[in-house]
């Protein structure tokens, strides 16, 4: 694989002129200081990384050039012109577009709607009638620029995300932005979409647009990036060329302080069978014939594509979803898991994906999210005694090492690690003895993904038996004993963590997709 | 007691210190914060000042004596829809479901010799049997909202306007049993008008009723329920994240249910406490307590973003707009009127309620 | 692939759809606040209540308007055969409304009782 499939002059990137220009940026929210007198500058012809650790304040960068936030002071520039958009609309129609992490669409009308909505061409000036035929081509046209390879008339909803997102630049394209922005674009892309997604990114860079890209992606970042500008606590830290820098160099200036091991040792020991899945799969979902078999202290990974069946598989196992068929069996004897609250009580826990949707309780204070799962344990009689509740928050508190002020803080006012940290410690209070983990470190810190870690093992080292899923494959690798290769809602493998490749998960992923 | 007071003024305090400490644009956000949040309390405010001005008697010992009494009265139905509200949804059936209750306790207790009796030849039954009797029958009701919620994740606005509806139909065949043909019923027995009318202690020669204390014990119960069993901790689970909560172990289908079969509890004992308070119940009765309920609760602070809520929230909500409408009252303001101005407080409150959700995020 | 991106946090309740700026919030708020004092300054300043008298076949007596706390002394009804035995606020006529001390309290309708003329 090239390192670089452009030919951009390196040496190049200095002299090309600027295209945007956000200087002394500064944003205050009650209480917080959400940017800091923040520098960026984005040349014509170039990819211009945006990174920092979650909440270092890139996507309010962001929202403060497209107008969804008014800065309090600090001023833009665009082709030297100072400009102050007052939403996203005008944002676009000004040349600056942005590829959103997620994709806001009309799922169940077509590309084309999709692309035109809100300027359709009509058939004529000043006929109230919108041309199908004229909105066809020039959505033909841009699809042939860009090599995408859809037909216009495809309903949303039955396309790929990949696509959806080529929709979605085309559509940034077809209002010939100069800036276009994109959040995160491959958290949900397989490697040959990534590949198609830098072509066209290359392609843009070509034709002269400036290209912000955010990711947390490091070897992405190194690859296609011209400049890279790193961000923390809401501050500008420092703006490079991305030629010569390296992964742990950006590690060290997005977390201030260099991080030795990115994993802890493992000190876990594998003892007995604990749990056997056999033949398990889905009604609704898709899941066909999963079957494996876990240790007690054992920390089994699952790799896959998203939609691979990972996180059906765990929550099929939980109950959530339904079963079709198959067997679960705890030390020897079959158990049912028809729903959580079953499951919970045969040992069972779930730490779910999207800590947001199906985690939190945003609402509600650190104590009531903590003991919801164990509020049987809290009671006197038929009655909760909040001696108990606060006794068990507190000993959540202090073994997650929760960073908060009081029990009674509102959960959605802490970050994303802290967050997962309580909700880690919701699922121990309930005393399990097989961990469901998907996806435990998503949006979080990179500091705060090593505590997660240092948990994990040492929950395996009491004896617990931890299931994990995970889309970043150096972390399995890095934490697991072994690793099950999910694709295409089946087991696709089994590696050995200690001895496998990334190489060898990708070709496993890919065998039923 | 002292301890609360103390958290109180601390929170007042630090609130100051905070405010002290902002710069200048903040300053002016955290004061329209405050005004918006408070607007309705501010205006209640204002609105009791003028009356008092105007009418005197407003604030002397038999009025707000009438004020807390009428409190009383409403606060069980709002206590019930609170729960609906917690789990983002309403309950347009209270009403309706208060109507049949009070019929019903009021047609199996009235006194024998009475000339319109609707069940001529019925003794009069003993109160616990007919309190009983309502309560079952608000539950069910409530059974069927909560069902029909739960388990066909119908929005509770669909599923309680069409119980309303059959409710009010049940009313009016109730109405026609016997050889009622659908009048007013009243004659009630002394037993029953004494059990809730009856003067339970007097303050000067002012009587304070019964049914006050009944409203008293049915808002601790309420209270010792929402904060001290797991049911309540999981309907505040619910309200906040369903999916969350289903994840987390919660019965979802059965905490809604239950949510509801609650509410309709409510509504039987306030059925039966209205049946011998306005002593003449038609179909009528009942009519629109719903909104009543609805804007205290949201006055209250138990707010449609789900999740939250407290039981002196809602105490204080169905207290001040029974100040209210009692002072319109006095000004001499018709009942007709009177729903236009119900229904603007209505608004109101949820946009001051959606406003904070928007503030806060 | 479908259930990530459909799949949004359920936060906000009811008000999870809204997409409005805290300003345009206080503009809305301030005037249904607005619209609620002038409705309350228009109630208040048409106030008055309306007693209607039913004299169930007797003379007819035109509605009055009165305000709270005021004494009634409304017209004496005549119908023949029948005498007049006093004013009710029950079709049933067990409530007796006595002038003396009776106030009106809200918009109300008054009975008329007869007695048949032996």
């Amino acid at each position: 694989m090239n390192e670089r499939t452009n030919g951009t002059n390196k040496s190049a990137v200095k002299e090309k002129p600027v295209l945007l220009k956000m200087e002394n940026i500064e944003k205050a929210f009650p209480g917080v200081k959400a940017l800091d007198k923040v520098n960026l500058t984005v040349k014509a012809g170039t990819v211009h990384a945006l990174m920092g650790e979650n909440g270092a304040g890139k996507s309010t960068l962001m929202k403060c050039l497209f107008g969804v936030y008014q800065k309090d002071s600090g001023s833009i520039y665009l082709d030297g012109k100072e400009i102050n958009f007052k939403n996203s609309k005008e944002a676009l129609e000004n040349g600056v577009a942005m590829v959103h992490q997620e994709l806001n669409q009309a799922l169940k009308r077509n590309v084309m709607d999709n692309m035109w909505l809100g300027r359709f061409p009509t058939v004529a000036k000043g006929v109230p009638i919108t041309s199908e035929k004229k909105m066809y081509k020039a959505t033909k046209e841009i699809f042939d620029k860009l090599e995408v390879n859809v037909d216009p008339k495809t309903v949303m909803s039955s396309m790929s995300v990949s696509q959806r997102q080529m929709v979605e630049i085309a559509k940034a394209v077809s209002y010939n932005s100069k800036i276009i922005v994109f959040d995160e674009p491959t958290s949900s892309l397989t490697e040959e979409e990534v590949e198609h997604l830098f072509k066209i990114i290359n392609m843009l860079r070509s034709q002269g647009c400036g290209i912000i890209y955010i990711s947390h992606k490091m070897a992405e970042i190194l690859r296609i990036s011209d400049e890279v500008t790193i961000m923390r606590d809401g501050k500008w830290i420092a703006t490079r060329e991305s030629e010569g820098l390296t992964t742990d160099e950006i590690i060290k200036l997005m977390v201030g302080r260099e991080l030795t091991n990115i994993y802890p040792p493992k000190v876990n020991k594998i003892g007995d069978t604990l749990l056997e899945v056999e033949n398990l799969s889905s009604e609704y979902a898709r899941l066909e014939n999963v079957s494996f078999k876990a240790k007690k202290g054992e920390i089994i990974g699952i790799a896959g594509l998203d939609g691979s069946g990972r996180t059906e598989l765990l929550e099929n196992i939980f109950g959530v979803s339904t079963r079709k068929s198959g067997t679960i069996k705890l030390n020897g004897k079959q158990i049912k898991n028809r729903n959580p609250g079953d499951s919970i009580k045969n040992g069972f826990a779930l730490l779910t994906e999207e800590r947001r949707a199906t985690g939190i309780f945003g609402i509600l204070n650190i104590r009531e999210n903590a003991t919801i799962s164990s509020l049987d344990k809290c009671k006197s009689g038929p009655f909760l005694n909040s001696a108990k509740l606060k006794k068990n928050t507190e000993w959540c508190i202090n073994s997650m090492h929760v960073k908060t002020p009081t029990q009674e803080t509102k959960i959605r006012s802490l970050s994303g690690g802290n967050q997962q940290k309580v909700i880690l410690g919701r699922w121990l209070l309930t005393d399990p003895t097989v961990l469901l983990l998907d996806e435990p470190t998503r949006g979080i810190d990179v500091g705060a993904k090593y505590e997660i870690y240092q948990l994990i093992i040492e929950l395996a080292e009491k004896g617990k038996t931890v299931i994990m899923v995970s889309s970043e494959m150096p972390e399995l690798l890095g934490v697991c004993d072994r690793i099950l290769v999910m694709s295409g809602g089946r087991l696709a493998g089994e590696v050995n963590a200690d001895t496998a490749t990334q190489e060898e998960i990708m070709t496993l992923a890919a065998k039923f997709a | 007691m002292s301890t609360t007071a103390l958290k109180k003024r601390n929170r007042f305090s630090a609130w100051i210190d905070d405010f002290k400490a902002k710069s200048g644009a903040d300053k002016r956000r955290a004061i329209t914060d405050l005004l918006f949040n408070n607007a309705m309390y501010i205006i209640i405010a204002i609105a009791v000042i003028y009356i008092a001005i105007r009418v005197p008697a407003f604030l002397k010992l038999p009025s707000i004596v009438n004020i807390i009494s009428l409190t009383a009265a409403k606060l069980p139905i709002a206590l019930g829809i609170g729960g609906a509200i917690v789990l983002t949804g309403t309950d347009i059936s209270a009403g309706r479901c208060v109507g049949l209750t009070a019929c019903i306790a009021a047609s199996l207790l009235q006194m024998t010799g009475y000339a319109n009796k609707i069940f001529p030849n019925l003794k009069v039954m003993p109160l616990w049997v007919v309190l009983l009797a309502v309560i079952a029958v608000g539950a069910v009701i409530g059974f069927v909202n909560g069902f029909f919620v739960a388990k066909f994740k119908l929005h509770p606005f669909i599923v309680t306007l069409s119980t309303q509806l059959i409710v009010f139909g049940l009313v009016l065949m109730y109405l026609m049993m016997g050889g009622n043909n659908g009048q007013t019923l009243s004659g009630l027995d002394a037993s029953y008008t004494n059990f809730v009318r009856g003067t339970l202690f007097k303050i000067g020669d002012v009587a304070i009723p019964k049914y006050v204390l009944y409203s008293i014990i049915l808002t601790a119960l309420m209270w010792v329920i929402w904060n001290k069993t797991k049911f309540g901790k999981n309907m505040f689970a619910v309200g906040s994240n369903e999916e969350a909560a289903n994840v987390s172990g919660v019965n979802v289908f059965w905490t809604i249910v239950l949510v509801f079969v609650l509410a309709g509890a409510m509504y039987g004992i306030t059925g039966f406490i209205e049946g011998a308070r306005i002593a003449s119940c038609s179909a009528n009765t009942g009519l629109n307590y719903e909104s009543d309920a609805i804007a205290a609760c949201v006055i209250g602070g138990v707010s449609f973003v789900g999740g939250t809520g407290k039981i002196s929230g809602i105490v204080i909500g169905v207290f001040l707009l029974q100040i209210i409408f009692v002072g319109l009252n006095f000004l001499s303001v018709d009942a007709n009127m009177l729903y236009v101005i119900k229904g603007l407080i209505i608004l109101v409150a949820c946009a001051i309620d959606m406003r904070k959700y928007l503030a806060r995020k | 692939m479908e259930k990530k991106t459909e799949k949004t946090p359920k936060t906000g309740g009811l008000y999870s759809k809204i997409n409005m700026s805290v300003k345009s919030a206080n503009v809305m708020v301030a005037s249904l606040l607005a619209l609620l004092v002038i409705a309350l300054i228009f109630v208040v300043k048409h106030n008055g209540f309306t007693v209607k008298f039913e004299t169930d076949g007797g003379s007819y007596i035109a509605p009055v308007r009165a305000e709270y706390s005021d004494k009634l002394s409304p017209e004496v009804p005549t119908k023949e055969g029948w005498n007049f035995t006093g004013w009710y606020t029950d079709r049933d006529c067990t409530e007796s409304w006595d002038s003396e001390s009776d106030t009106v309290q809200g918009s109300m309708t008054l009975y008329a009782g007869w007695d048949k003329v032996e």
